[in-house]
């Protein structure tokens, strides 16, 4: 009655870079929330990615396993109709995908910078058009994209990073106002850093480690659990007057 | 497994401004997801508070009215008492209570009238945070709400002490979680734009009006109280368990236009 839902029955979720880290654990809970749950990364070799599915499926929902690199449109593309062809219509585009590391922006050679903006940005802007044409058709459709507190306030010693997770702030802003019309909702989810193999060079830096949960009020580096909340909350209709919103989750380090 | 828990079973919270509007929803949102619901009002003999009592207890979960103006430092403590004495801990704290003032270019504006807008929508957040966070931090654990505005960012025209008044407590936002985190209390807000209230009636009222306002939000509606309700009960549960000290805008999109 009061009560919103936060059910994903029904769905069809597509995420990106699923094969681990935030990606693997979003869909993972989106199937646990009722979504069946269609999945890509770079890298199959080694099964990772279709232990992920398999996964989906013990969960009871359908699934599907792709290779992609999500900087090519062609590959953006098949995954997508593969994904419509063997499962159905897509419902939430999770955009996952992204890489980070230093040198500072000085330093960054060329070839980087572009690894970085078409990895961390155009990765997302190609996965959007996508599926957007279907769900602006449908008149549904729900897109969350996984920027960075580095979007707002720049990390350290980073990059491009900082500025293309800026860009997917914006990105979000742009297709929230233009697509509201057709009841597609669009916003972000703003992490520091998560506890995943992105970050495992200070996770295995006790110093290091230290001195970023200090640096957070909550004194502690973000779970990807804590990433699941915020993602399960944009994806349902608990969240259905939000849209072009980029949520910071982020231990109260930007406070 | 994965999925968080939504669920405030266990938990009590208290609500000001809790007899109508949002207070009213956010409540009854809380009390469905398993907390007991102390609500609170500047004005209770109309018997609308008592109502949302009522339906609370009608939902299975135990509740509290308590007269309370929230610029009274006296009237806060004495809230923070009877809900410890009535129900042993609080949990949660929603502060909602606010006005909105009549519209009046800024050079206008009385200094009565600032005042009564000031008090009510910064200092009555300030004195609740104070004297319940007190509580909270004995406890190490707390989670306090504050209901904002989408005026925070960019102010409404004519309403300038009440879209400073929100700034702040976007701002006070960002203190309650810095300072309060190690005792385990965490502190957000939320932005709300258009809502469909009898706060912001006369504004969005007429049906002309609401027509044109709507036609400029990307979503195409003002929203509903239960839209900001749903968010509360997002920011009170464990669901939200790394999020401190930030701001989320409800406006369907609004302040992108």
């Amino acid at each position: 009655m009061y009560v919103p839902s936060f059910s994903l029955a029904g769905k069809i979720a597509i995420v990106t870079g699923a094969r681990r880290g935030i990606g693997k654990a979003v869909a993972l809970a989106f199937a646990e929330a009722g979504a069946d749950v269609a999945i890509c990364d770079l890298v199959v070799e080694g099964g990772e990615l279709e232990a992920v599915a398999k996964e989906i499926q013990r969960l009871g929902r359908r699934s599907l396993a792709v290779q992609a690199d999500v900087t090519r449109k062609a590959d953006v593309d098949n995954f997508v109709k593969r994904v419509e062809d063997e499962i159905g219509v897509i419902d939430i585009l999770f955009n996952n995908v992204g890489i980070s590391g230093g040198p500072p922006l000085i330093e960054q050679p060329e070839e980087q910078w572009d690894k970085f903006i078409d990895t961390d940005l155009k990765s997302c802007y190609l996965c959007c058009k996508a599926v957007l044409k279907g769900m602006v058709e449908r008149k549904r459709g729900n897109i969350i994209s996984v920027a960075s507190a580095a979007g707002i306030r720049g990390f350290a010693e980073r990059n491009a990073y900082n500025i293309a997770k800026a860009g997917v702030i914006m990105l979000t802003k742009v297709l929230a106002r233009d697509l509201g019309k057709y009841n597609v909702r669009a916003n972000a989810i703003a992490p520091t850093m998560v506890k995943t193999e992105m970050i495992r060079e200070l996770m295995e830096d006790p110093q290091a480690s230290a001195a970023e949960a200090r640096r957070t009020p909550l004194g502690r580096l973000a779970e990807v659990s804590d990433i699941v909340g915020p993602a399960i909350f944009l994806a349902s209709d608990a969240s259905s007057y939000i849209t072009g919103h980029t949520i910071l989750v982020d231990g109260g380090q930007l406070a | 497994m994965g999925v968080p828990s939504f669920s405030l079973a266990g938990k009590v919270a208290i609500v000001t401004g809790g007899k109508r509007g949002l207070g009213r929803a956010i409540a009854l949102t809380f009390a469905e997801a398993g907390a007991d619901v102390a609500v609170c009002d500047l004005v209770v003999e109309d018997s609308e508070l008592e109502a949302v009592a009522k339906e609370i207890q009608s939902l299975g979960r135990r509740s509290l009215t308590v007269q309370v103006d929230v610029t009274r430092k006296a009237d806060v403590d004495n809230l923070v008492k009877r809900v410890v004495d009535e129900f042993g801990h609080i949990d949660i704290l929603i502060n909602n209570a606010a006005i909105l003032g009549n519209k009046c270019p800024l050079l206008e504006f009385s200094e009565n009238d600032y005042d009564k807008i000031v008090d009510t929508d910064l200092k009555g957040y300030f004195l609740c945070s104070q004297a319940v966070g007190r509580r909270m931090a004995e406890q190490k654990g707390g989670n306090i709400i504050n209901i904002a505005s989408v005026d925070a960012m960019r102010p409404s025209l004519k309403s300038s002490p009440y879209s400073a008044a929100k700034a702040a407590v976007v701002m006070l936002t960002k203190s309650l979680a810095a300072e309060l985190a190690s005792d385990n209390i965490r502190a957000n807000a939320i932005a709300p734009g258009w809502v469909k209230t009898e706060m912001t009636k006369m504004r969005w009222g007429a049906l002309e009006n609401l027509k044109q306002l709507e036609a400029t939000i990307p979503l195409g509606r003002i929203a509903q109280p239960s839209d900001i309700a749903a968010v509360a009960l997002f920011l009170a549960s464990d669901a939200s368990s790394y999020i401190t000290g930030t701001t989320i805008i409800v406006d369907g999109g609004a302040s992108l236009v």
